[in-house]
Order: C-alpha cells, then sequence, then structure tokens
C-alpha cells in the first residue's frame, strides 16, 4: 500500500483545507514544526482515520470528540480524506459529537501512532497496564477461554471422584457392620457378601409377601369390624330407647284410659285440615251450623287436654324412626364385611404353617353374612392369636428380606462405585495432564512472542546506544500474576535491574521506542503505517543521527513512516546532508494561524540552496550564497574531524569557526584524504571491489581554505572588506564547497560516508562512496 | 490477534495428539480450541473417547 494523500479540513488545526500529496517514490514522511504549528494535528487526522483512536485527545481525561473540529467549525464541516494507491478512506464526525464515522468502516489501513506520552506511560506504568499494550501480539484469550473450560471439567470431575469415593467407603463400612452385626460368617467378608448375593431371596419375598397380605386383610378386616361394633351398639341403644319410650307411653295410657291416641291422631288431623281452610260456617263431621274460629278453639282446648299422651306418642315415633335408621346403617356396613372376610380367609388359608384354615373353616362363601359373623366371633380369639404369632413370625421374615436386599444393593453400589471411580480416574488424570500441555504451551508461546520481541528491541536498541554498557532488555511474563508485563535490562555492572529505576529520561526514551518500533513491525507485513509524533525530545547529535539510521533501516518493514517533529537538531541534519535527506519527504509547518491554518513549505536543503543561487543568475545573492555555503561547510567539516577524531581546542558547547575545522585537518591526513567512487551493479547495488573514480580531497579543502574569509566577510557581517570581494570569488568559495560534498555526499541516499563496516574506510550507507583514511595518520 | 489462538492451537493438539490424550482422528478440537468454543461436555466427551480407544487397543493387543 501506498499513500498518495492526505486532505484534511476542519479538524483541530486545520481552520482551513489541507493537502498532503506523499511522494510516490519515498516511504518517509519527516514533518518538522515548531510547536503549535499543527504537526499533531495531521498525525491525530491518520489516526482518527484509521483507528479508534483520537490522537493525542486520547491522553487527556477528558475525551470529547467535539474537540476535533475546528475552531468556529461546524461537526458536519470535518473531513479527513487518506487516498492510497488502492482505495479513499474518509472520516466525519457524527451529528451528536460523539463518534467519528468511517468510510469505508472496514479494511482500513493499519496504523500505529507512537507519541511520547505513551513512551512515558508504557516505560513506568504497571505490569497490568503494560500488559495491556502488548496483548495484541501475545493475547490467547480463546486459549484461556479453553483452559478455563477444562478447569471447569477438572473441579467437576474432581467432585464427582470424592463423592463416589465416599459413597463407595460408606457401602462398604455399611456391608463390614452388617457382617460384624451378623458375627462375621465365613472366613473373610468377601466370600460372606458372594454367598449372600448369591442366596435366591425370591421364596422369602414371596412368603413376606403372603404374610403382608394377610396382614393387611385382617387389619383392614378389623376396621370393618370396629366399625360394625360401633354400629352395633350405636343400635342397641335406640332399641333400647324405643323400648323405654314405649314402656312410659303404655304406663300412661293404664293411667289415663281415655286418653286414645288414636283419638289423638284424629284431632291433629282436624287442626291440620281447618287450619288449611279459609272459612268454614258447618261442622265437617257432623254438619252443624258453626265457624271456623269457634271450631278450631275446640279442637285445640281437646289437643291440650291430651298433651302428656302427645309428647309420649311423638317420643316413641322418633326413636322407632332412629332405631330403624340405625338398623339401615348396621346392615351397610355388615355386607362388605362379608366380603373382607372371605378375602382374609383366601389369603390365609394360603400359610400352610399357620392354622388359619382349620380356626376359619365353619366360614364360607355359602354362609348368609349373619352365619359367618357369628362364625367370625366365636374364632375371633383364636384369629387374634395366629395373627400375633403370623406377625411375630413375618418381622423375622421381613428382617431377612431387609437385610439381604441391604446387602445386595451395597454389594452392588460397591460394583458400581468402583467402576465409576476407576472411570473418573483415568478421565482426571487426562484431563490434567491435558491442562499441564495446554498451559505450558500457551506460556511458551508468549515467552517466545515476547522472547522475539525483545531480541528485536535488543538489536534496536544496541543500534542507538552502542558499547554503552546497557541493554539485554528482556519483556516477560510474570506467571504468577495474571496479564502482568516485567521488563529487565543490564546497566553495566547489573544485569536484570528494571530499567526504569536507573536509566536516564533520554535512555528511556529510546527503549520505549524501540519497544514500539519492535511491535508494530512485528505486527506489519509491509502495511502498516507507522506515526511517530514527536518522539524526541532532547537527545546528543550522535545519538540522534542513530535514532535516524534505525527509522530510516526499519521503515521498509512498513507501508509508510510518518515522523513529526519539533526538534531542530533533526531538521538541520537533513538540511545539511548529515542524514539520508534523499530517501525522505522533508515538510516544514510555518506558523499557525486561525486565519490561515496549518501552512505547509517545503525546507530546502541547504545544498540545494546553494545550487540554487549558482545556477540561476537572477537569483543570485553574494550574502545568502556566502552564509550558506559557510554554514554548509561547517556541517561537512564537523562530520570529517569527528570521523577522524581531529584536535581542536576544547570548547564549551562545540561551536567551532570555520577556520577553527579546516586549519584542524592535519598535513598528513589531508595527505592520503581520497574518496573512492563504487562501481554501480546493473541490479542498482554497489560493487565491493572496482570504483569508477579515486579522488583526494586536498586540492578542493585547499581551495576552500583560500577562500574561507568569504563566510565571515560577505556571508556573517556588514564590512568594508566584505563589499571589496568579487561575486566571482563568492561563486568559486560556493562552487568549491558544491564540489566537496558532491564527491562525500551519497548520490542515492544523500547521506556521507560515517560508517565503518571494513575496519579500512569509511562509507555510506549503501556502500556508493568510500572515504580513507580510516583514521588520521 | 486471533493468528495467536490458531498458532498455539495447533501446537496444543499436536502435543495432545503426540502425548496421547486425544484421539489421532480428532479434527475439530484444534478450531474449537482456536476459537475458544469447545465446553467442559466436549472436553469429557474426547478424553472419553481416547480412553475407549485405548482400552480397545489394549484388548486386541491381548487378544
Amino acid at each position: 500500500m501506498k499513500l498518495n494523500s492526505l486532505h484534511i479540513k476542519s479538524f483541530r488545526g486545520a481552520t482551513k483545507p489541507l493537502t498532503i500529496n506523499f511522494s510516490q517514490d519515498k516511504n518517509i514522511t519527516l514533518l518538522y514544526a515548531e510547536n503549535g504549528n499543527g504537526k499533531s494535528s495531521i498525525a491525530d487526522a491518520l489516526v482518527c482515520l484509521c483507528t479508534d483512536g483520537a490522537g493525542s485527545l486520547d491522553d487527556k481525561s477528558n475525551k470529547d470528540y467535539s474537540f476535533l473540529k475546528s475552531l468556529g467549525a461546524n461537526n458536519s464541516d470535518l473531513l479527513v480524506e487518506l487516498k492510497t494507491d488502492t482505495q479513499t478512506f474518509k472520516a466525519t464526525l457524527s451529528a451528536n459529537s460523539n463518534k467519528i464515522i468511517k468510510n469505508p468502516s472496514i479494511d482500513l489501513p493499519k496504523l500505529k501512532a507512537l507519541r511520547r506520552a505513551q513512551i512515558t506511560s508504557f516505560i513506568e506504568d504497571t505490569p497490568s497496564a503494560r500488559y495491556k499494550v502488548l496483548s495484541s501480539f501475545i493475547d490467547v484469550a480463546n486459549i484461556q477461554k479453553s483452559e478455563a473450560e477444562l478447569k471447569k471439567l477438572i473441579a467437576s470431575l474432581d467432585r464427582d471422584y470424592g463423592q463416589n469415593t465416599k459413597s463407595l467407603t460408606d457401602a462398604k463400612h455399611t456391608i463390614t457392620d452388617i457382617w460384624n452385626k451378623e458375627g462375621n460368617p465365613l472366613d473373610t467378608l468377601k466370600d460372606w457378601v458372594q454367598s449372600e448375593i448369591k442366596k435366591d431371596n425370591s421364596k422369602l419375598t414371596k412368603e413376606l409377601h403372603e404374610n403382608n397380605t394377610v396382614l393387611q386383610n385382617w387389619s383392614s378386616l378389623q376396621t370393618v369390624v370396629s366399625s360394625i361394633k360401633t354400629e352395633n351398639a350405636k343400635y342397641g341403644i335406640a332399641v333400647n330407647n324405643l323400648k323405654e319410650a314405649e314402656k312410659q307411653l303404655k304406663e300412661y295410657q293404664l293411667k289415663n284410659p281415655n286418653a286414645e291416641s288414636n283419638l289423638l291422631s284424629v284431632l291433629n288431623e282436624t287442626k291440620k285440615f281447618l287450619t288449611a281452610k279459609v272459612a268454614i260456617d258447618k261442622c265437617p263431621v257432623c254438619e252443624k251450623d258453626n265457624e271456623k274460629e269457634h271450631l278450631l278453639q275446640n279442637v285445640d282446648g281437646r289437643i291440650a287436654k291430651m298433651q302428656e299422651l302427645n309428647k309420649l306418642t311423638q317420643t316413641v315415633n322418633s326413636a322407632k324412626t332412629e332405631k330403624d335408621r340405625l338398623y339401615n346403617r348396621l346392615q351397610g356396613q355388615i355386607e362388605p364385611f362379608n366380603t373382607q372376610l372371605i378375602g382374609f380367609k383366601n389369603s390365609a388359608i394360603k400359610l400352610s404353617a399357620f392354622d388359619f384354615t382349620n380356626i376359619l373353616s365353619e366360614i364360607l362363601d355359602t354362609n348368609t353374612t349373619k352365619d359367618n359373623y357369628k362364625a367370625f366371633n366365636d374364632s375371633s380369639m383364636q384369629l387374634t392369636a395366629e395373627i400375633e404369632k403370623l406377625s411375630k413370625h413375618n418381622q423375622s421374615v421381613n428382617k431377612s428380606v431387609v437385610l439381604h436386599n441391604s446387602i445386595k444393593s451395597n454389594y452392588e453400589s460397591i460394583v458400581r462405585l468402583t467402576k465409576s471411580c476407576r472411570e473418573l480416574e483415568k478421565l482426571l488424570k487426562q484431563a490434567k495432564s491435558s491442562l499441564v500441555i495446554i498451559e505450558n504451551t500457551r506460556k511458551k508461546f508468549i515467552d517466545n512472542e515476547l522472547l522475539s520481541i525483545s531480541g528485536e528491541v535488543e538489536r534496536m536498541y544496541q543500534e542507538i546506544h552502542p558499547d554503552e554498557g546497557l541493554g539485554n532488555v528482556k519483556l516477560f511474563l510474570n506467571h504468577t500474576y495474571q496479564s502482568s508485563l516485567n521488563l529487565s535490562a543490564n546497566f553495566h555492572t547489573e544485569s536484570d535491574i528494571t530499567p526504569q529505576s536507573v536509566y536516564s529520561e533520554s535512555h528511556l526514551d529510546t527503549l520505549g521506542l524501540c519497544i514500539f518500533i519492535a511491535l508494530a513491525k512485528k505486527e506489519s507485513n509491509k502495511d502498516v503505517i507507522l506515526i511517530l509524533d514527536d518522539v524526541v525530545m532532547s537527545v546528543d547529535e550522535r545519538h540522534l543521527d542513530r535514532i535516524i539510521s534505525l527509522i530510516h533501516t526499519e521503515a521498509k518493514h512498513f507501508a509508510h513512516v510518518f515522523i513529526s517533529t519539533h526538534y531542530r537538531p533533526w531538521r538541520e541534519r537533513y538540511r545539511n546532508n548529515r542524514a539520508p535527506n534523499t530517501n525522505i519527504q522533508f515538510l516544514e509547518l510555518r506558523s499557525w494561524s486561525i486565519e490561515r491554518g496549518i501552512t505547509i513549505a517545503k525546507p530546502q536543503l541547504v545544498l540545494e540552496e546553494i545550487k540554487f543561487y549558482l545556477n540561476s543568475p537572477e537569483n543570485f545573492h553574494r550574502e545568502n550564497l556566502s552564509g550558506a555555503t559557510g554554514r554548509f561547510l561547517e556541517a561537512i567539516l564537523d562530520f570529517l574531524t569527528f570521523n577522524f577524531q581531529s584536535r581542536l581546542k576544547r570548547k564549551p558547547g562545540n561551536d567551532y569557526t570555520l577556520s577553527e575545522l579546516l586549519d584542524c585537518l592535519s598535513k598528513d591526513l589531508l595527505k592520503g584524504l581520497k574518496v573512492q567512487k563504487m562501481n554501480i551493479l546493473p541490479d542498482g547495488k554497489y560493487c565491493n571491489n572496482y570504483f569508477t573514480d579515486e579522488i583526494y580531497l586536498k586540492t578542493v579543502i585547499d581551495e576552500i581554505k583560500s577562500l574561507k574569509a568569504i563566510r565571515n566577510q560577505v556571508g556573517a557581517h556588514f564590512t568594508f572588506d566584505g563589499a571589496l570581494v568579487s561575486d566571482n570569488d563568492i561563486e568559486d568559495f560556493a562552487k568549491a564547497t558544491v564540489k566537496l560534498a558532491e564527491l562525500l555526499v551519497c548520490p542515492v541516499n544523500g547521506t556521507l560516508p560515517d560508517r565503518n563496516k571494513s575496519g579500512s574506510y569509511w562509507e555510506t550507507k549503501i556502500g556508493s562512496i568510500r572515504l580513507y583514511p580510516l583514521i588520521e595518520p | 490477534m486471533s493468528d495467536n489462538n490458531k498458532t498455539v492451537a495447533k501446537e496444543i493438539v499436536r502435543q495432545l495428539k503426540a502425548e496421547k490424550m486425544v484421539a489421532d482422528e480428532e479434527i475439530i478440537l484444534e478450531s474449537k480450541i482456536g476459537d475458544g468454543t469447545i465446553r467442559e461436555s466436549d472436553w469429557k466427551l474426547v478424553f472419553e473417547q481416547q480412553i475407549r480407544n485405548a482400552e480397545k487397543q489394549a484388548k486386541s493387543e491381548t487378544e
């Protein structure tokens, strides 16, 4: 994937639409700007478009997407549009500012952005927070889920195994107890149990069943008999009550011979008859004239005289009714009795060991109920005695049956549980061993992943800090705690220390940078956009050179590397060919204002600036050309004098003048100082053995020395002598400098021969130019 | 990353088979472990199957 352009509108500092067109042949973009000119706005726009984050807004405690839009802009104005060689991606702000809407919303470019705040937090945060950062690389959540399910199975099997083992022990104890209670028959418990379970218990069980049937039938019969007795008693009382009532009526009638009960009946009926009539004018018996009231009065008077007789008659009638009712009830009870009795007899006579057949011989189906009842009552005593005998015997039979069943069921339990325990044991062993394999595999995977990241980090860190007694950086998981990532490193004589405790801030910064690049690289298949947003605060020039070199080396693993910095030395390294400036797209942001928004300028490389003045007479500018040439020369000479460790008077800040830098190149060095331009091969690489040109630098350096005063006279000060310098001399000074630069600068990368790989000479990164000697003779 | 789970699942199943913890013919175990959908009961079935297989094999070897 290649980036074509990024268009930003109404996004943070981009109050005016801004478009960056990316160079198609360069996958590094360096964006230099002083603080507040919109660097992070551009980086954040990419972050918002390609990830779920909101860039530097993520570092704020209150993340409010409405802050993403520019001052005075509407939500609908915001637009971030990234065009790649394959697709266009757009991001807008939702109407309620609560989310960024992306189109398309899937398969967005992969992007990893690092801000300085993240470096600090990664290094200094808790192990669990650090784990979170790395979790996407080492996360095996599904494996952990599978592990958790296996652990659940193990817990469940353990529980079942425990329960079964306990039940097995209980069953064994029970059977042993029975054996002990039985007096330890046979030689061993096992022999006894085997002999017991072989016994045929069906006869005993059948007997128990028959006995129980007889006893149950007897019990049911007793219930009926008891009920009959109760009803019979009630009936007896009713009979007596009737007799007593009749007796009292008789006695009354003897004392009152005229009291005819039949007459009373007639009078009562008459009263009923008269009452029912509306009006009567004659007696219904004698037909003499009479009125209803008079007749009723007469009848009532006669009934009153017979009141006692009336009462006694009613008592007799009631007693008779009650006796008849109870008689019917008794008859109702007696009938089922016979059925129960015959049922009892039929079950009891089966028990040949008892005397029921003989005792119940008088009881026959063909008998009347009364006869059977009589026969039953006659034999009741014998029957009760025999039932008691049966009951007692049955207890013994029951005990035998229960005992046999208990032995059998416990034995069966032992067999079943032993089998089950054995199976559970096997399963548990299998599950536990598998869990060990799974846990170890998971841990090994994570450890290996961390080791590979650690290896990369270590390699990069050593590139930035060679021979400094630092490094051996290790990221490792603390298996004691869940999701806990630790960091260790060496510090001179101490190994495996926590770097946070002893490393300087800038060393921790570069460590964080290396870790981040290593992680991003691991995820990238040349398809990740890497953003390094102002990650370097203040490092010295050597470390800066190494950081730049590292980024250029690693850039090939990414789709694009986007660097933003406010660190001016970084800018100057590129401008003065102290960094591979031909490999990057170099952009600079000018001062931001709300009216102008973010303004992009293309910074000119100093060498190009010099050539520009030389090649376009209409733009010739004496002072600018002299000044630029002088500064550029200082950059080149700074490189040469550093490489050859030339002797210079020590000064605070290393602010050496052009003269001092030129004059410290010794005669011996100048005598042998030469470059070889290596032969380029058809594949674009440089040949190791053959060079196309070999040039000694003394001539050009001498020429520069002869013109060096121009730098101050024209390029730095307002002097009379400066005004006397001819334009030709200035041009010669510049041309000699350009000549020196073109001899030293790699035509491909724009870098100087600053690498010592051979041990015999200096060379550029890709081997295009060799610089001799390696050290000052 | 999902690839991590797949990679580790593959290695786990390879080792489980090598150690005779699961049957060689087990084919869906790897994907179930990898996508985290294996359940307690699935694990049980897998082990039971392997125990049965081992018993069968031991029996046939004895015969």
